[in-house]
């Protein structure tokens, strides 16, 4: 199931915060409330963070929890959402509405200045509290069926990514089939991965529904520029100290393709252990 | 011992400070470096590491060459990716804080235990401890590097220091300039 973090900036939660949303409208959702500075302290990562921006917000307080929301980022394979919902006071005098705008379009400067120390910014938005949350949230469980690995700065290396051309078919697209040959495993155990249906998979291996999760694979397989074809299958099928002594093909298997993705990425390019 | 961010930042309030000014290395893939033209020496990604959670942006130096070609063999592991083409090349360092946890004194006033500090952190679902050292380090501006232990020379029962500097945390006086042929270096910090 998704989970679905709601905090805010303040360092306490009030007794009011959240109040208006409807759980019945959340069906499907894990929902966690903490403050923003146990943040780091959950045992899993949300997959959407809400962070209520409201009267007793101050921008300072938006800027010093950046960094703690990109990080929540990096423990979803895909990158998690990240919604600041601006939360307005209805029916306010000219003068008191003019200064509301005056501090939502600080709050909006604050997370606009912050945006690039998001791994993945695209998954961060701006949106009005409650009537629109409901909606957004509809929105991103939809996504969250799409979407690839985060980019890497070996995506525009000639060498790497041709490290990788035989596991796409004409179209482009990556193929089950050829990387099931790739990483030395039965077409029915990466269907079994990527729990998908066997039979389709066998039909079409090459599916465009395929190819976010077949992503990772050739991500992982791009370590084929540097090892050899027989060398790369050895190091899927040993225990990796950096993976806490698990082999990599395991870790694929049950769904931290993007901590493999990573340890890779870290490999071609230097990353220190 | 449990620590937050706000109990890390507030104990780095009193931990000692060391002045680095020496030659500090890096090994990077030929084909890494070659990807940035021209090749950017002290490249950042913001990706998460053992001393930075994702957004903080640092770059991670070994204290000897000897130090960096350990954690590069490291983490090949023995495959034949490690015989690839590799670059070295050094950064003159002059940093007036440092935060050294090689010293008994720093992690004690941290009240950090030396083996927390080799705890594995790809897969953790929670910032490490080490990456909310760097966290803290990096928003509180108390220091500009860490120096750590180098886990990979550990393992093989060496002795072997890093240093991870914050790109943000280096204002003058501090530098970091890698070094060229000639007294220009190919770039710097602040």
């Amino acid at each position: 199931m998704n989970t679905l973090l709601l905090t805010t900036p303040q360092a306490k939660l009030a007794a009011g915060d959240f109040r208006e949303l409807e759980p019945k409208k959340l069906t499907g959702w894990n929902i966690e409330t903490i403050a923003s500075g146990s943040i780091g302290k959950m045992g899993s990562f949300p997959t959407v963070t809400v962070v209520q921006v409201g009267d007793q917000t101050r921008p300072g307080q938006i800027k010093a929890m950046i960094p703690r929301l990109a990080h929540l980022q990096t423990g979803i394979p895909r990158g998690s959402f990240v919604l600041f919902a601006l939360k307005r006071q209805a029916r306010l005098a000219l003068q008191k509405s003019r200064a509301q705008q005056r501090r939502m379009q600080a709050f909006v400067d604050e997370i606009t200045v912050g945006l690039p120390e998001f791994p993945n910014p695209e998954r961060v938005d701006v949106i009005e509290y409650a009537p629109e949350l409901l909606d957004k949230l509809s929105l991103i469980e939809s996504k969250l069926k799409l979407a690839p690995p985060r980019s890497s700065p070996l995506d525009q290396v000639k060498e790497v990514v041709q490290a990788t051309d035989d596991l796409r078919v004409a179209n482009g697209n990556l193929s089950a089939t050829a990387v099931a040959m790739v990483f030395g495993i039965p077409l029915n155990q990466l269907a079994a991965s990527l729990g998908r249906n066997r039979q389709a998979l066998h039909k079409t291996p090459d599916a465009d529904s395929l190819q976010d999760e077949l992503a990772f694979f050739e991500r992982v397989a791009r370590l084929r520029a540097v090892v050899p074809n027989a060398g790369f299958q050895k190091w899927l099928r040993m225990p990796n100290s950096e993976l806490d002594k698990k082999k990599p093909l395991e870790l694929l298997a049950t769904g931290e393709r993007q901590v493999v993705a990573d340890l890779v990425d870290d490999m071609l390019t230097g990353a220190p252990t | 011992m449990s620590h937050d961010l706000t109990s890390l930042k507030k104990a780095l309030a009193t931990a000692p400070a060391m002045t680095v000014k020496a030659k500090l290395f890096r090994r990077v893939e030929f084909l890494a470096l070659v990807s940035i033209t021209p090749p950017n020496w002290l490249y950042t990604s913001g990706k998460p590491q053992r001393y930075n959670p994702a957004g903080v942006h640092c770059v991670y130096f070994g204290a000897d060459v000897n130090v960096t070609r350990t954690e590069f063999e490291g983490i090949w592991q023995g495959l034949k990716g490690a015989n690839q083409p590799a670059t070295d090349y050094g950064a003159s360092v002059d940093l007036q804080r440092v935060l050294d946890l090689t010293s008994a004194a720093t992690l004690k006033a941290l009240k950090v235990n030396f083996k927390d500090l080799f705890k594995s952190w790809r897969r953790a679902k929670t910032p490490t401890l080490t990456q909310l050292l760097g966290q803290a380090v990096s928003e509180s501006g108390l220091f500009a590097a860490i120096c750590y232990p180098s886990k990979a020379a550990a393992g093989r029962g060496q002795a072997g220091v890093n240093f991870v500097v914050f790109r943000d945390c280096v204002k003058h006086p501090d530098s970091v300039e890698i070094l060229g042929p000639t007294s220009k270096p190919l770039q710097k910090w602040p």
